[in-house]
Parts: structure tokens; C-alpha cells; sequence
């Protein structure tokens, strides 16, 4: 936006409302704040325009200041339901004490179960086996699969191409996992209390 | 920093980075007063983002409970007031992003980076227009037509006076965004006054 001043001339700063807005907010650098109000002294218009956004700005700061009133009891509401969250802020040791006592009430149940029912025990444990027989086929498929894979490249460093052909694999496996490790660490370059702020 | 709880008599006039430290080390009089000295402000600026009272309430103990639960993760480098404004800008947006079947889009960007003006209920209340007779209740009256993007950086900025830089923080905006909205919010507000007749601005 280009005005013209009273002596015809045009602005020296284009567009110089949203300036005049950062003035009056005290969000201009010193530099620009000079530049503007040499700027201001000889034209009425901007002047004009200062004088009206101060008073808008003064009559939204002395209309938005004030809130709606508070029910009587609201901080205390806000305390007692914060403290009585079962997660969040607990001390270590209130924690290690908690794991005590579901230990403790825990090994009481089986206890007990265990005098009235000797088949339960017998029966959960049993269950116990059975998933650790799971996770004993998983390794054992994992330990597999690897043993293929050293026979397959053992057999492939005997080719006189293999040389070539590891490095066409490896060279872009190397950049691709170097490229998702630049990008996890660019992600952590964000301050953690705004990372906080918004995970929550 | 001493982690000692300050005790009934002085906890007001301890800074709010003390009493978080007392408030991880479980001292209740130190959350209670940071309750204290925020609860207003954040009614405040949830009410109006939200234009709801009973909501406004239910979301600003969602924020405190929030606050309570991530103490330990607040960095001191940081003023608390910025970081809890945070937790109640997410949370009313959140609030407004839930409820938006009710209500236009928060977010209505024209592509140039202005925004388009929500219309108000064609059915104001008698309360409403009373209140209409009043210089406040108009300022007010218009913040509520605001898009809820300029309206978040008209109340962070002209009801609890945060520089740009904090509300660049709150909002994770770029600074450039906030000047602009800011500006443009305050033009369309003014522009909004000037066509109900109100003069002076």
C-alpha cells in the first residue's frame, strides 16, 4: 500500500500499518522504531493512524483483561482432583511401595489359591510353559533365518561379481539408515519443554 | 533453587519456578498457589476461545491436572507462563477440533494466509443484546466472531499482554505469522466495530 503524505511525497516504508501495529506493541528493533517515527513526525496520515490503533489497542486491553467469576471452590476442586490422579507425579518411593504391595497381595492370592486349589497353580503354570515354548520357536525361527542368511553370503563371496553386488546392497542400506538418523535427530532439536507442551 | 516448601505465609512470594521445584518435591501448598495465581487468566482465555463457561471450567482443570502430571518434564530455562498457556492453547484448540460439528472450521484459511469471519448464532439471546449496549460487551461481542485463529492470538496478546516471541512459543507459529495475524485480526476487529456503528476505532 502506497499513501501519500501531506507534502506528496510517498511513504519511505511500504505498507507501514502492520509496522505501526509493532510499534505501538513495542515489537519493533530499534532501527526500524527510528526509521518509523522520523517517518511518523512528517506524515499526518500514519500519525493519524498511530493515534487511532493506540486507542483500539488501549479499549481491547482494558475490555479483555477481566475474566468470568470462579465458582467459590474451584481451586480446591482443581488441587484435590490433580493429587488424587493415580498417574503422573509420585515420588520414587511411593512408587517402589506401590510395587511392594501388589507384590506382596499378589503372591498372598496365589497363596491362597493355592492352599483351596492346588489346580491352579498347576494350571497357570502350565500356561507359563506354553508361552515360553512360543517365544522359544520364535528365537529358534529367528536363529534359523540368520544361519540362511551367512550360508547365502558365503556361498556369494565365492562369485567374483559379489564385490559389486555388496556394494550396490550395503552402500544405499548405510545412507538409508544414516538419512533416518539425521532426520530422528533433527526431531529432537525442538526445545523438550515445548515438546511437552504439545504432547500434551 | 531450594526445594524446601515454602510454608502458607510466604508461598505467594515465591516465583513460579520455585514453587514447580517444591511441587515435584510434594509440597501441595505450592501447586495449590500456582492454581491460585493462574486459574483466572486461563478461565480467561479458554472462556473465551471456547464461548462456553462450563466447558471453560472443565478444560481448565484438564489443564492444571495436565500441568500437575508433567511437572517433572518443565525446564526452568523457560518461563512457566508460556508453557502453561501452551498446555491451554493445545487443550482448547483440542476442545474446539472435538466440537467443530457444532461450529465452522477453526482453521479456514483462505490460502493467502487471512481468514474468513464466523457468522454468530442468527439468534442472540436478550442477555446478549443487552449486553451489546456496552462498549466492552461490543469488543467482546466481536472477539467471538473472530476466526478462532486470530482469536487465540487477540486474547494471548490484549488479555494477558504476552510478547510475540511467547505467544510465537505458545502457538508454535513463526514470528512473522504472529505480527501478520495479529495485525490482521486487529483490522478486522476494528473493521467489525466501525460497521455497528461504533466510532473511536
Amino acid at each position: 500500500m502506497d499513501q501519500v503524505n501531506t507534502s506528496g511525497n510517498k511513504l519511505e516504508i511500504e505498507c507501514p500499518s502492520i509496522e505501526i501495529a509493532a510499534y505501538l506493541d513495542g515489537e519493533l528493533s530499534p532501527d526500524l522504531e527510528l526509521h518509523l517515527e522520523a517517518h511518523l513526525a512528517k506524515c499526518v496520515i500514519c500519525t493519524q493512524e498511530l493515534n487511532d490503533q493506540k486507542h483500539f489497542i488501549n479499549a481491547l486491553n482494558s475490555s479483555l483483561f477481566d475474566g468470568p467469576e470462579l465458582p467459590a471452590d474451584f481451586t480446591k476442586r482443581i488441587v484435590t482432583n490433580a493429587e488424587s490422579g493415580v498417574s503422573g507425579l509420585r515420588q520414587k518411593k511411593e512408587r517402589l511401595n506401590a510395587v511392594f504391595v501388589f507384590c506382596a497381595l499378589f503372591f498372598f492370592v496365589l497363596f491362597m489359591l493355592g492352599a483351596s486349589a492346588p489346580g491352579t497353580i498347576t494350571a497357570s503354570l502350565d500356561v507359563f510353559g506354553r508361552v515360553a515354548a512360543v517365544f522359544g520357536f520364535a528365537g529358534h525361527l529367528v536363529y534359523d533365518i540368520s544361519i540362511g542368511v551367512v550360508v547365502i553370503m558365503r556361498s556369494l563371496a565365492d562369485q567374483p561379481a559379489f564385490g559389486l553386488v555388496a556394494i550396490a546392497v550395503i552402500v544405499p542400506m548405510i545412507v538409508g539408515i544414516a538419512y533416518r538418523f539425521s532426520f530422528l535427530r533433527s526431531d529432537r532439536n525442538r526445545p523438550e519443554y515445548l515438546e511437552s507442551g504439545s504432547r500434551i | 533453587m531450594s526445594s524446601k516448601a515454602p510454608t502458607l505465609e510466604n508461598v505467594r512470594l515465591v516465583s513460579d519456578a520455585e514453587l514447580v521445584s517444591t511441587a515435584i518435591g510434594g509440597g501441595e501448598a505450592s501447586f495449590e498457589e500456582l492454581v491460585r495465581r493462574y486459574q483466572r487468566p486461563i478461565v480467561s482465555y479458554v472462556y473465551r476461545m471456547l464461548n462456553d463457561y462450563d466447558n471453560s471450567l472443565d478444560v481448565t482443570q484438564e489443564v492444571f491436572i495436565k500441568v500437575y502430571n508433567s511437572l517433572e518434564r518443565y525446564s526452568c530455562d523457560y518461563k512457566f507462563s508460556t508453557w502453561l498457556y501452551r498446555i491451554a492453547h493445545n487443550a482448547a484448540i483440542d476442545h474446539l477440533r472435538r466440537n467443530s460439528m457444532n461450529s465452522q472450521s477453526i482453521e479456514t484459511d483462505n490460502g493467502d494466509g487471512t481468514y474468513q469471519l464466523q457468522i454468530e448464532s442468527p439468534n442472540p439471546t436478550p442477555e446478549q443484546d443487552r449486553e451489546r449496549s456496552e462498549w466492552r460487551a461490543e469488543i467482546e461481542s466481536v472477539v467471538r466472531e473472530l476466526p478462532a485463529a486470530y482469536r487465540d492470538l487477540i486474547l494471548l496478546r490484549h488479555s494477558r499482554d504476552l510478547s510475540y516471541d511467547e505467544i510465537a512459543e505458545i502457538t508454535d507459529l513463526p514470528l512473522g505469522t504472529v505480527k501478520n495475524r495479529l495485525f490482521r485480526a486487529r483490522e478486522m476487529m476494528r473493521g467489525l466495530l466501525i460497521e455497528r456503528g461504533i466510532d473511536g476505532v
